[in-house]
């Protein structure tokens, strides 16, 4: 079976699963914020300069990162 | 800005706790653009309840009909859904297998079954009473649909591209020849391509020739072939409610001629901009008059006029808000407790 004409201009991604979770990095149930590990008072990782926390697929390829990926659900 | 003055908010009595009235996210643990609206949330003192659905596997999700009351738990705490939630912020809701190992997880049959059940119950949210979806999951979905949304915006009046979505190579070709020879090819639906050991991404590509071997491979599913926006400047609108945020996208190197910004990784500015009034009207109407109350829109500008490309009814915005400063959370947040505002009086 052949395969569909786009596939000739995939580029692979870098990670595997829906989310790459990098071990740097804890969701803060308190707080309801993704937190860093490499400060003390562990800042939310959106607040860190030049930090742009745990990255989802498509990350290396892609500037206006979607972590949707699927349609909401499918 | 959205006054920091405290709101009165009503409060019900759930189980043993006493919750006030509350805007539900429905996200995963791992989506940063909600911590933007968590974080603003909370400084404004806003009651919310994030659910990263991914997690209901390890708590109680519960609903009783005939009286219809949706209850979930979530830190120990029971939240009744049908009696506190006015606003619904339908962000990225995670599925059960999402934090679990590749290796770990069960068969594909075994992960379907058990997304499909837990994807019919989120379902029922949409019986909440009285509550403002951004957006409502099924205009979301229908707009997701990329013919649906070229046609919709032509009927506003927006220009689109000459498109051909076909699975006909000789049209393909016919198409080819009247756009001068070079027309692009992308996929109409997701072109996100998930391997068992790698997953693969499909960006634009421009296409000069159709040979005949490519014919079968053409046959076997539709795409969207569409006459070449080049030179162009890109934009990127997000449409929150009423509010119109436009964004410049320039590239420092003009030269490279990438058909998609998104494959430039380094050296593009996203400024302000203005856009006339009239492609600020139609932005704004083909997210209202669709049911919807947010959308980011892609629009080029080539040759002197605007030009509506796609619209993601839930697109991203997390990579504008933060290196940017463009004030989405803020306007989205302002957006959220507006809703919930007009409805608690």
């Amino acid at each position: 079976m052949n395969k569909p004409f786009l596939f000739r201009f995939v580029k692979p991604c870098l990670s595997p699963g829906r989310a790459q979770t990098k071990s740097d990095y804890f969701y803060d149930e308190e707080t309801d914020l993704v937190r860093w590990l490499g400060a003390a008072d562990h800042p939310p990782a959106i607040e860190i300069e030049e930090e742009n926390g745990p990255q989802t697929k498509k990350h290396d390829l892609e500037k206006g990162e979607d972590s949707k990926d699927r349609r909401m659900w499918q | 800005m959205t006054s920091k003055k405290a709101k009165t908010v009503k409060t019900v009595g759930c189980g043993n706790n006493t919750i006030a009235k509350m805007i539900l996210i429905l996200s995963n643990k791992w989506d940063l653009s909600a911590d933007f609206i968590v974080r603003e949330l909370r400084q404004q003192g806003y009651p919310f309840l994030r659910l990263n659905t991914e997690e209901l596997v390890s708590g109680s999700a519960t609903v009783t009909l005939p009286h219809l009351r949706i209850l979930v738990s979530k830190r120990e705490k029971i939240y009744d859904l049908t009696k506190e939630v006015r606003v619904v912020w339908n962000r990225r809701p995670g599925k059960p297998y999402d934090d679990v190992p590749i290796e770990s997880r069960p068969s594909i049959a075994t992960q379907r079954f058990v997304n499909d059940q837990w994807y019919s119950w989120l379902e029922a949210l949409q019986l909440l009473p009285d509550v403002v979806w951004i957006n409502h999951p099924q205009a979301n979905n229908a707009m997701e649909n990329k013919i649906r949304q070229l046609w919709l915006a032509s009927n506003i009046g927006f220009q689109i591209p000459k498109t051909l979505v076909s699975n006909d190579p000789d049209k393909v070709r016919t198409h080819l020849k009247k756009s001068g020879g070079k027309i692009i090819a992308k996929a109409l639906y997701s072109p996100l391509i998930e391997e068992k050991k790698k997953d693969f991404f499909i960006f634009t590509n421009e296409i000069d020739n159709i040979a005949t071997s490519d014919d079968d491979q053409i046959k076997l599913s539709p795409c969207i072939f569409q006459e070449s926006m080049t030179p162009k400047v890109d934009y990127r609108i997000t449409v929150i409610g009423e509010t119109i945020i436009p964004v410049k996208i320039e590239s420092e190197n003009q030269s490279n001629g990438d058909l998609d910004w998104r494959t430039q990784k380094e050296g593009l500015k996203f400024t302000y901009c203005n856009l006339p009034k009239e492609i600020e009207g139609f932005c704004r109407r083909l997210v209202k008059d669709n049911g919807l109350l947010f959308g980011a829109i892609d629009l080029v500008e080539c040759k002197g006029k605007f030009v509506f490309l796609e619209i993601n009814p839930n697109g991203e915005w997390g990579w504008l808000q933060k290196p940017n400063g463009i004030p989405i959370a803020e306007t989205l947040c302002k957006l959220m407790i507006t809703c919930d505002t007009k409805l608690e009086k």
